[in-house]
C-alpha cells in the first residue's frame, strides 16, 4: 500500500522515477532509467541545500504566518484570533501611527539612499572610470571601506564622533549640538551616516559595469567624433540601465530591512520620540518589549508587523523584476 | 602653428580639471576613511586627552587602553568563536550552495523553476522577520545557546545568495569541457568534484567574501540566539562591552577597534579579491 | 584490623573533601555590569554561610534584560535565581510555569509587608522575594550649592530660582538623559510626587478622574518649565554619561534613583553629593518610591541546584543580605529585621525622608495600569520625553497616556 503511493506520488513529480521501481527489459529503458539517474543526481546535489533552507527558513516564515494570527504574548496560551492583529494594526491609532511613522522613514531613508548611491555613485563611478586617473585602486579602497566594517563598531564609533561634547563633529564646528538626540536632527544624521556606508558598495557596482562595457562601442563613438560627455550619455547610461535598476531594488530591500546602524546609534526605541524608527526597531519592539513594556505587544502582534512588513517588500520587489526583465538594450 | 595664450589656457582647463577631478575624489576619500581614522587615533587617547581635544593626536600612545579592553573585554574566546562560526559557515555554505546551483543550473527537470524561485524569495525578505519561530524551532531542537545553531542559521540564511550568484555564474561557463567528460564517462560526482569547483573559484570567492562581511559583522542573531556568555561572537561581546564600560570611550573605542581590525587586515591585504568577488555578480 | 580502619578513614577523608570541593553553582543573573561589581559583598556572604554552594553573578545588559530573560526561559536555558520585575513579568512567567511560587520554600515570606508581595504575586501566591525598595530624590552637589550662595528651595518658585542663579552663573544646573525608562521611572514621578496629591491619586486608582485631568498635565507643565537648565546637548547623553557629568562635579544636580549614591563614588572617588525632595507648588514636596525588583527562582532546575537555589534565595530573604545591600549598594531595604544603621548614612537618611515624605500609590511604574500591553510606564517614558524634546504639549501628552490605557 505505502509502496504503491510512494511510487504514485514520485511519479507525479518525477516522472522518470517510476521507472526504476517496476521490472522492466534494460535496453528499451535506457532512456528512462538515465531520466532517473538523473533525477537521483539532482535530489542528491539538491536535497541539503533544500532541506537547510526549508527547514530554516521557509518553513518559519510560514509559521511567523500562522502566529500573527494569534493573541500570543510569547508565554503561555496562544489562541486563534483571526485577522485581529492586522485590523489592530492598522486602524489602532496607536499602533498605526506607529507603523505609517517607521515606513516613513523607511521610503525617505530609501529615497535618500536612491540620491547617494545612484546620484553619487554613478557619479563616483564615471570620474573614477577615467581612463587616464591614477590612484583608481587606493579611491577604490577607500570608498569601499566603510561597507566592510561591522555596522554595530561603525554606530558605536559615530557615537564618538556624534558626541556633543567629546565629538569630532562638533569640535570642528565648534558646536556643541546633540546630533542623535535633538529631534530635528537625529534622522537626517542617521540617514546620512547609513548612506555613507553603503554608497561604497555602489560606486564600485557601477565601476565595475562601466568598464565592462565592450570597447567597441566607445572606440565607434570615438571614431564618430562624441566626447567624454556624449560617450556617458549615449552609451554608459543606457547600457547601465539594467544595473540601476538591479541596483534601486537592491537599495530597497535594504532601505526597508535596515537595522543595525539604527540600532547602535539611536538604539531600540527609535529616540528621539519616534524620530528614528524603523520598521525592523518598531518590529523587535513589538515583539521583544521594551524595559518598561516586558512582553512589546506580544508575539502575535510581532508577527503580524514582520508579516506586514515582508508583503510589502516582496510585493513591491516582484513588480520591480518584471520591471526589470521587460527593458532589454539593444544596439 | 601655435599661439602661446590659447596653449597655456588650453594646458590650464586641462590640468584644472584635472586637479578639480582629484580634489572632488580625495575630498569624498576622506570623509570614507575619516571616521575610521579618527577612531584608531582616539583609541590610543587616555580619557582626559579625549576630553580635551578630539582633533590632537594623543601625547602618549595608551596601548594599555587595548590591553585593557581585550582583557575586560574576554575578547580571546569571542575571537575564537567568531571565527569558528564563520568559517564553518562559508565552509558549508559554498559547498551546499555550489552543489544545488549545479543541480539547477545543468539539470532540466520539472519545478526546476519553481525550485529557484523558491530560493529566490529569500533574498528578498530579512531574516529578522523569521526569528520568533526559528526561535521556538532551535529550542526544541535543543541547539538554542549554541554555536552550531548560529551556523545552520547562517547557512540557511545565505544559501539564495550564493545560489543565486552561482547559477548565473554557471550560465557563462562552456559547456563543452562538461560535455568531454561526460564522453569521457566521468560521473556527475566527478565532474562537480574536479572539473567544476575550480571554474567556479571566481565566484565562490565571491560569495565567500561577502558572506564572511555578513557573518562576521552581524550582531542580531547572536544577540536573539546566545546567552551565555562564553558563546558570544565578537559583535555581541562588542555589545555587552560597550554597555560595561558606557561612558569610557578609550575602553570602547579600543574594543572597537579590535573587532574591527580582522576585517580591516583582510581587506587591506585582499581587497583586489574582495572588490573583484563583490562585483564579478554584476558582470557577469 | 589496623589497616582496615586506616583504609576506612582514609575513604571517609577522600569523600568528605570531594563533596567539599564539589561547590553546586548557582547562577544568578542581574541587570548592570555595576550591580554585579558592588554585589561582590553579598556573593561572599552567601559562600561564607553555604561553603558548598557557589553563587555566579551573571550580568545582562539592562536594556536588554526582558527580552533576554524571557528567551533563555523559554528556551529552557535560563538562570537559577534572577531578578524579575514587578508585575506582569512575574505573573506571567508564573502562568507559563517558569518560575517557582515562594511561600513555601522560603518561611521569611511571611513577615514580608503584603503590598510588598503584591507586585510579584499571581493569583494570591509571592512568586518572588523583594529585592529592595527604590527611592527617587533629588541629588545636588552641596559645595556647588555653598559655592554659587543658594540653598536647598523649599518651594516650586525657589527651585526654579535656584536653577536660574547657577545658569546665571555659568554652572549647568540639571544632568539629564534622554532615555526613555529613566524619564519613566526616574524624571516623571521625581516631579509627579510633589504635583499629585495622595487624594488624586485614590481617585485615579479608583477610576473616577483619569490621566488627562488637569493636575497630570500640570506635571508635564512643570517639567517643561525645567527644561531650560538641562545640561546643553542633553538629548544626546547617555545615562551613565548623565550620571558621570553629576558626579565629575559639572553638574549641580541630577535626577536619579537611590541607587546610584554609591555608584557616584565608584565614577568619581571624590565626589560630593547630598540630596533633597522635589518641592512642590506650596511648600515641601514628596518623594516616590516603590518596589523596584524581585528574585526569582527557575522553576525547572535539577535537585542539587535547586537546593542551593533555595538556599540563596532564604539568604537573600535575610536581614544579613539586606545589610550587605544597604550597605554596598545603597538600597533601601525590605528584609525584616535589617538593621539599617549599618547602610550608609545617606541610605538611612534617605530611608527617614522615605518614611516622612513618601508617596506609595502607584500611577505610573508598577502601578495598576501597569499590568497589561500597552503598559502606562511606556507611555509616560515617551510623553515625558516627547515633551522635554518640545516634540508634543503637556496637554497632547496627557492625552497620549490616556489613549494608551484606554487601549489595555
Amino acid at each position: 500500500m505505502a509502496g504503491e503511493w510512494c511510487v504514485a506520488s514520485l511519479t507525479r513529480f518525477f516522472p522518470g522515477a517510476a521507472a526504476t521501481m517496476t521490472d522492466r527489459p534494460a535496453i528499451g529503458r535506457w532512456a528512462d532509467r538515465v531520466l532517473s539517474r538523473k533525477m537521483r543526481i539532482v535530489l542528491v546535489f539538491l536535497l541539503p541545500a533544500l532541506a537547510i533552507y526549508t527547514v530554516f527558513i521557509a518553513y518559519p516564515y510560514i509559521t511567523s504566518i500562522i502566529y500573527s494570527f494569534t493573541d500570543w504574548i510569547g508565554v503561555g496560551e496562544r489562541n486563534f484570533i483571526g485577522f485581529d492583529n492586522y485590523v489592530r494594526l492598522f486602524t489602532e491609532p496607536r499602533m498605526s501611527g506607529r507603523w505609517w511613522n517607521a515606513f516613513k522613514h523607511n521610503a525617505i531613508l530609501f529615497g535618500v539612499s536612491m540620491l547617494f548611491t545612484v546620484g553619487l555613485g554613478l557619479t563616483f563611478a564615471l570620474l573614477l572610470s577615467n581612463r587616464k586617473l591614477k590612484g583608481r585602486g587606493f579611491f577604490k579602497v577607500a570608498y569601499f571601506m566603510p561597507y566592510i566594517l561591522p555596522p554595530l563598531t561603525a554606530g558605536f564609533v559615530w557615537r564618538y564622533i556624534l558626541h556633543p561634547r567629546i565629538g569630532v563633529v562638533n569640535e570642528i564646528f565648534r558646536t556643541a549640538i546633540p546630533w542623535r538626540g535633538k529631534l530635528d536632527t537625529a534622522f537626517p544624521t542617521v540617514v546620512i551616516v547609513w548612506c555613507l556606508r553603503v554608497t561604497g558598495l555602489y560606486i564600485l557596482f557601477f565601476l565595475a559595469s562601466i568598464l565592462s562595457i565592450s570597447n567597441e562601442y566607445r572606440d565607434a563613438a570615438r571614431v564618430d567624433g562624441c566626447n567624454r560627455l556624449k560617450e556617458i550619455w549615449y552609451i554608459d547610461l543606457p547600457l547601465l540601465r539594467p544595473t540601476i535598476l538591479m541596483i534601486t531594488l537592491l537599495n530597497f530591500i535594504n532601505a526597508f530591512g535596515a537595522f543595525d546602524m539604527f540600532y547602535a546609534l539611536t538604539g531600540i526605541d527609535g529616540a528621539p520620540f519616534g524620530r528614528t524608527d524603523v520598521l525592523t526597531t518598531f518590529f523587535y519592539r513589538t515583539a521583544f518589549g521594551t524595559v518598561n513594556q516586558p512582553f512589546g505587544e506580544g508575539l502575535g502582534m510581532g508577527s503580524a508587523v514582520a508579516c506586514s512588513i515582508a508583503v510589502f517588500v516582496i510585493a513591491v520587489s516582484l513588480v520591480f523584476l518584471r520591471l526589470i526583465h521587460r527593458t532589454p538594450v539593444e544596439y | 602653428m601655435g599661439h602661446p595664450n590659447s596653449l597655456r589656457s588650453i594646458l590650464l582647463k586641462r590640468i584644472g580639471s584635472r586637479a578639480l577631478l582629484y580634489v572632488i575624489l580625495i575630498a569624498y576619500a576622506v570623509l570614507t576613511i575619516f571616521p575610521f581614522l579618527m577612531s584608531l587615533i582616539s583609541s590610543f587617547k587616555s580619557f582626559d586627552e579625549l576630553y580635551a581635544s578630539a582633533l590632537r593626536l594623543p601625547s602618549v600612545w595608551q596601548w594599555e587602553n587595548y590591553a585593557m579592553a581585550w582583557e575586560a573585554g574576554e575578547f580571546a574566546q569571542y575571537f575564537q568563536n567568531s571565527v569558528f562560526v564563520t568559517v564553518i559557515s562559508i565552509v558549508g555554505l559554498l559547498v551546499l550552495g555550489s552543489m544545488a546551483a549545479y543541480a539547477l543550473s545543468r539539470y532540466e527537470f520539472r519545478g526546476r523553476r519553481i525550485i529557484q524561485t523558491y530560493f529566490l524569495a529569500g533574498l528578498v525578505l530579512p531574516f529578522r522577520l523569521a526569528v520568533i519561530p526559528v526561535f521556538i524551532l532551535l529550542r526544541d531542537l535543543g541547539l538554542l545557546d549554541s554555536l552550531w545553531g548560529l551556523i545552520l542559521i547562517y547557512i540557511a540564511a545565505d544559501l539564495p545568495f550564493a545560489i543565486f550568484i552561482l547559477t548565473n555564474y554557471f550560465r557563462t561557463l562552456p559547456i563543452e569541457v562538461e560535455e568531454a567528460a561526460v564522453m569521457d564517462g566521468a560521473g556527475p560526482f566527478r565532474i562537480y568534484a574536479q572539473i567544476l569547483v575550480p571554474m567556479l573559484r571566481p565566484a565562490l570567492a565571491t560569495v565567500g567574501v561577502v558572506v564572511f562581511i555578513w557573518v562576521w559583522n552581524d550582531t542580531f542573531v547572536p544577540l536573539v540566539f546566545i546567552q551565555s556568555s562564553e558563546k558570544f561572537t565578537l559583535m555581541l561581546g562588542l555589545t555587552n562591552f560597550f554597555g560595561r564600560y558606557l561612558r569610557q570611550w578609550h575602553y570602547i573605542l579600543a574594543g572597537s577597534m579590535i573587532t574591527l581590525m580582522p576585517v580591516v587586515i583582510c581587506y587591506l591585504f585582499a581587497s583586489r579579491q574582495f572588490i573583484e568577488g563583490l562585483t564579478t555578480g554584476v558582470r557577469k | 584490623m589496623r589497616k582496615t580502619l586506616v583504609c576506612l578513614m582514609g575513604l571517609m577523608m577522600i569523600v568528605g573533601l570531594v563533596s567539599f570541593a564539589q561547590t553546586t553553582e548557582v547562577e544568578v543573573w542581574v541587570w548592570g555590569q555595576l550591580t554585579v561589581d558592588l554585589m561582590a559583598g553579598l556573593e561572599s556572604a552567601f559562600e561564607a554561610a553555604y561553603p558548598s554552594y557557589d553563587a555566579v553573578f551573571v550580568p545582562k545588559a539592562a536594556a536588554e534584560y526582558n527580552t533576554i530573560l524571557t528567551t533563555a526561559l523559554q528556551g529552557g536555558v535560563g538562570p537559577d535565581v534572577f531578578f524579575v520585575r514587578t508585575n506582569p513579568m512575574p505573573a506571567e512567567f508564573a502562568a507559563a510555569g517558569f518560575i517557582q511560587p515562594v511561600d513555601e520554600i522560603v518561611p521569611l515570606v511571611a513577615a514580608y509587608d503584603d503590598s510588598q508581595l503584591a507586585a510579584l504575586s499571581y493569583e494570591g501566591r509571592p512568586y518572588g522575594i523583594p529585592y529592595a525598595t527604590v527611592a527617587f530624590p533629588i541629588y545636588y552637589n552641596p559645595e556647588i550649592f555653598a559655592a554659587n550662595g543658594v540653598s536647598i528651595p523649599q518651594t516650586w518658585a525657589e527651585f526654579l530660582a535656584v536653577c536660574q542663579t547657577l545658569a546665571d552663573n555659568g554652572v549647568t544646573p540639571i544632568a539629564m538623559t534622554n532615555t526613555n525608562w529613566v524619564m519613566s521611572e526616574i524624571v516623571h514621578p521625581i516631579v509627579a510626587a510633589s504635583f499629585l496629591s495622595d487624594a488624586w491619586l485614590e481617585d485615579l486608582v479608583a477610576g473616577n478622574v483619569d490621566y488627562t485631568a488637569p493636575e497630570f498635565v500640570r506635571t508635564y507643565e512643570a517639567l517643561e518649565e525645567m527644561r531650560p537648565y538641562f545640561a546643553e546637548g542633553w538629548e544626546a547623553l547617555s545615562y551613565q554619561d548623565m550620571r558621570v557629568m553629576f558626579a565629575n562635579g559639572e553638574a549641580a544636580m541630577v535626577l536619579d534613583g537611590n541607587w546610584s549614591a554609591p555608584s557616584f563614588l565608584t565614577m568619581n572617588e571624590d565626589a560630593v553629593y547630598d540630596f533633597f525632595i522635589l518641592p512642590g507648588p506650596d511648600g515641601p514636596g514628596r518623594m516616590y518610591w516603590r518596589l523596584d525588583a524581585g528574585w526569582g527562582i527557575n522553576a525547572d532546575l535539577d535537585p542539587e541546584v535547586d537546593e542551593a537555589a533555595v538556599a540563596f534565595l532564604n539568604f537573600l530573604a535575610g536581614p544579613t543580605a539586606g545589610e550587605i545591600l544597604g550597605r554596598d549598594l545603597g538600597l533601601l531595604t525590605v528584609q525584616p529585621g535589617t538593621r539599617l544603621f549599618l547602610a550608609a548614612d545617606i541610605t538611612t537618611r534617605m530611608n527617614e525622608a522615605r518614611d516622612a515624605y513618601g508617596v506609595s500609590i502607584q500611577y505610573g511604574v508598577g502601578g495598576p495600569f501597569d499590568w497589561n500591553a500597552p503598559t502606562v510606564s511606556s507611555s509616560i517614558g515617551e510623553t515625558t520625553a516627547g515633551v522635554l524634546l518640545d516634540a508634543i504639549t503637556p496637554a497632547e501628552a496627557a492625552a497620549m497616556v490616556q489613549e494608551t490605557v484606554d487601549q489595555q
